[in-house]
């Protein structure tokens, strides 16, 4: 039969949906990117598999070498082997997305919650609140959190992970508005359920499913807000090979030597893309097929 | 009425439609004939998977692009419809052909006024002026009571059955030859459905074909020059209606017309005995259908239940508005009172927007009332906190109108059945034997125990809510519309499983629905209501055949009957009086 847009589930949308069906169609897209993310897991959790070289060593003799045999990405200007820095990179940078996410993805729940399940006066209050939070860029409120706070990796997290959590928090409240209406909520009180195995076994877990999957697609763009952030110097500092940060102390360098900020800046995009394509596909799995 | 000589307006033969790919083609159509003359109202009756709406719209070239459509002969008007590219089928669509859908909200855009919808389906070659008047003239046609405030206003601001006649105006705006209807009044309440069948036998009478599909052969039978049964993709049956509905040739229409509940039908069996499965999946290869086995239709006495005078469940001048965007407050219902007496199967009817489904609300206790009282045995049952309602839950189950949506959808069908099981106080350990034992009373098999509500049939969802409801052994089952979503013949099977569990457990009904004639299959008395209140109560027999009030009359003319013989307008039999919505 005909599918209009109208039909089918999901919150961000038609061109959401239509954008997941067409990654769904595109299978070997879907395949890559899982591919692509297990490769970046091997690096985060044992990059020594991947690289030979210490990512630290400098080695002045063969500093700015373009990619050879020997260094595959190069070497940078103090001599240290790019690739190797990626792939130790890898940890960091996502290190700092998921913690960030985790962050933002449970203060979001909270608050979304509070919103959607509480009060009128509360919900308002609450919402109001964020709406004039959305208003901003995430990545300024992230800067305003560092300003407050100081730089460092840690504090960047937390910097990002707080500026996520309006959006979150919306999603979430939405959802539970949606849920706190649905039949199986009367059926489950006209059964005789008490109000705590309702709200814990029927309320919660259906109105965070949404969460779920949007704090994985979330992942991507919490990496590129820390890498942005060390880039600036705010995140992670050097020597510490993250991916931003590279990109940082490569960018004097990008009209003889581009391989040093090409690679870390194509390891960011892969990432990101990655683990866009493999949210959406959960969305998918979640929400179900449209019809 | 039939040109028999003359050549057919729609000539169909041998039409097969498929779905899918090279290996997995599923065959939805499977060697389909039909003929529809001018000024002839065939009806394609089917019930759902049938594959009779996948037929209609092959008809408009709309089957969609994964469709494989051959056919030996599928012509209009001597156009041959299996060789239309785009502008072919452009030229025809709306012009030669219209289309009416069951959903008329979703079929009407809701940014565009009801003028504008009908004027755009008109031929692109009349001036601005000339449209505008005909759009007046099509509302008027379809019976629109104000075309000039219609015309201006909003789907959403139509009731149910204005924007079907909106939907159906802007059918006819290119005057095309043939009206194929789809399910046009399934979401209309009765008499609304009258007024609408009404004015398609005035279009068969302004010489146009109509095809009339439809999964209900009561509402065909008061129309239809010709009936066409189908069944799995293939064309069971096909003769003048009479015939069809007199004299049935083929099993599957008999047990279609044995399955529809009314008074005739009382205290025996709808569902014929093991009905044949239907296949998940049909082969690619046809196979030709065989013949279905013998289903006698057996008279088999249902025990009486002995109802005894003592109410359980009573409600006291129940009253509910709730504020409306528009006009400030809506009464939804309005000095009710009634009683359940203990062993009966009570049956509350009223139309869509009767306030049916608030009652029902406030007697599970899921909606205070803002005045009166619900009594549970004696005891106050509204007005009084969850808390003290939850212990004496089990004595008052339900089961609802969308089985779908009672269920947490992340549960499986175990899952849920073991959250009642729970509940009623079976020990852990014992709650897997003690769900299949559940699932199989209601005729469930236990390897559906791993599924999800939305991976069943609409009628194994109603067999797990009744299953579910069952498991607090409760003495009073509410049951709101529980069979309005389901296929004729699985409405029976869940009929005749309601009423085994009634005699075997002795429990007390009652049953909400806007089908008169469920209602009469298997109620004892009857509350009729209309707009908020109750205006007739009494035994069923009394209320459907002596009805007191002028909207029970009006109610009961306007059920569609099975009958051979096609009565006259029905319209003119209904005494006029205001229908709310």
């Amino acid at each position: 039969m005909t599918t209009t847009a109208s039909e089918i589930p999901g919150w961000p949308g038609f061109l959401a949906a239509r954008a997941t069906r067409s990654v769904l169609r595109a299978g070997p897209g879907l395949i890559a990117a899982v591919l692509l993310l297990g490769l970046v897991t091997v690096a985060a959790l044992w990059p020594g598999l991947l690289a030979r070289y210490d990512p630290d060593v400098i080695d002045l003799a063969a500093s700015l070498d373009g990619p050879n045999a020997a260094h595959w990405f190069g070497t940078d200007q103090l001599g240290r082997d790019v690739f190797a820095r990626v792939v130790h990179g890898a940890r960091h940078s996502l290190l700092l997305g998921i913690s960030a996410t985790a962050l933002g993805a449970v203060g979001g729940a909270m608050v979304g919650l509070a919103a959607g399940l509480g009060g009128r006066l509360l919900d308002g209050l609450l919402m109001r609140v964020a709406d004039i939070l959305l208003a901003f860029p995430e990545l300024l409120l992230a800067l305003v959190v560092i300003s407050v706070m100081g730089p460092g990796p840690v504090n960047a997290a937390v910097a990002i992970g707080v500026a996520a959590i309006p959006t979150y928090a919306r999603v979430v409240r939405s959802s539970a508005l949606v849920v706190r209406r649905a039949p199986y909520l009367d059926a489950a009180v006209a059964l005789g359920q008490s109000r705590a195995h309702i709200l814990f076994r029927h309320v919660v877990p259906n109105t965070l499913g949404p969460l779920l999957v949007l704090a994985t697609a979330g992942v991507g763009t919490a990496t590129i807000a820390g890498s942005a952030l060390s880039f600036l110097g705010l995140g992670t500092r050097p020597p510490v090979p993250e991916w931003g940060a590279m990109l940082s102390e490569g960018r004097n360098f990008v009209e003889s030597a581009w391989w040093i900020v090409v690679f870390p800046g194509a390891a960011i995009a892969a990432t990101v893309v990655s683990v866009t394509v493999v949210g959406r596909a959960a969305r998918l799995r979640v929400e179900g097929r449209p019809r | 009425m039939t040109a028999s000589g003359a050549a057919p307006l729609l000539a169909v033969e041998d039409l097969r439609v498929a779905f899918g790919r090279r290996g997995a083609l599923v065959e939805a159509v499977r060697g389909v004939s039909l003929t529809v003359h001018h000024g002839e109202i065939v009806a394609l009756v089917g019930e759902s998977g049938s594959g009779k709406s996948v037929t209609a719209r092959t008809l408009l070239g709309l089957a969609g692009a994964d469709a494989r459509v051959t056919a030996r002969r599928l012509e209009f008007d001597g156009i041959d419809l299996t060789r239309q590219d785009r502008a072919g089928w452009r030229r025809l669509r709306g012009r030669r052909i219209g289309l009416v859908l069951q959903d008329a909200l979703s079929s009407l855009d809701p940014l565009r006024r009801v003028a504008d919808e009908v004027a755009e389906a008109q031929r692109d070659d009349v001036s601005r002026a000339r449209r505008r008047a005909r759009v007046l003239e099509l509302l008027a046609e379809v019976g629109l009571p104000d075309p000039p405030t219609q015309a201006r206003q909003y789907p959403h601001q139509l009731s149910g059955g204005m924007r079907q006649r909106a939907l159906i105006a802007a059918a006819l705006a290119g005057a095309p030859d043939l009206l194929i209807a789809d399910e046009p009044t399934t979401a209309l309440d009765v008499i609304v459905q009258a007024q609408i069948l009404d004015l398609l036998g005035d279009l068969r009478a302004a010489g146009r074909a109509v095809l009339l599909i439809s999964h209900d052969l009561a509402v065909v039978s008061r129309l239809a020059d010709r009936i066409v049964v189908m069944r799995e993709g293939v064309v069971v049956e096909s003769a003048a209606a009479g015939e069809v509905l007199g004299s049935p040739a083929h099993e599957y229409t008999r047990a279609l017309l044995a399955a529809v509940p009314s008074a005739a039908t009382r205290g025996r069996r709808l569902a014929a005995p093991a009905a044949p499965q239907r296949p998940a999946e049909v082969p690619t290869v046809p196979v030709p259908v065989a013949p279905v086995a013998e289903v006698p239709v057996v008279e088999i006495p249902v025990a009486d239940v002995p109802v005894v005078q003592e109410p359980v469940l009573a409600a006291e001048g129940l009253a509910k508005r709730f504020r409306d965007p528009h006009d400030g407050w809506r009464d939804a219902v309005i000095d009710v009172s009634f009683e359940l007496r203990a062993g009966e199967a009570l049956g509350l009817v009223g139309a869509s927007g009767s306030g049916k489904t608030t009652l029902v609300r406030m007697l599970l206790g899921l909606l205070e009332p803002d005045t009166g009282e619900v009594t549970l045995d004696g005891q106050p049952w509204s007005g009084v906190a969850e808390s003290a309602r939850r212990p004496r839950r089990g004595d008052l189950q339900a089961i609802f109108q969308d089985p779908l949506g009672s269920f947490d959808p992340r549960l499986t069908v175990g899952a849920l059945l073991g959250e009642a099981l729970a509940l009623a106080g079976v020990p852990r350990a014992g709650r897997r034997d003690a769900a299949v034992r559940r699932a199989d009373q209601v005729g469930l098999p236990a390897a559906l125990l791993r599924r999800r509500p939305a991976e069943l049939s609409g009628g194994q969802r109603q067999r797990l809510a009744i299953a579910r409801a069952l498991i607090r052994q409760p003495r009073v089952l509410v049951c709101d519309e529980p069979v309005s979503s389901l296929d004729v013949s699985i409405q029976a099977q869940i009929l005749d499983l309601l009423t085994d569990l009634r005699a075997e457990l002795g429990m007390t009904l009652l049953f909400v629905s806007h089908d008169l004639g469920v209602v009469r299959h298997l109620c004892d008395r009857a509350l009729v209501m209309h707009a908020g209140r109750i205006v007739e109560a009494g035994e069923v027999e009394t209320v459907f055949t002596a009805p007191r009030h002028e909207y029970t009359r009006a109610l009961l003319a306007a059920v569609p009957v099975l009958r051979a013989v096609r009565p006259g307008t029905l319209s003119a039999q209904l005494p006029t009086i205001e229908v709310g919505r």
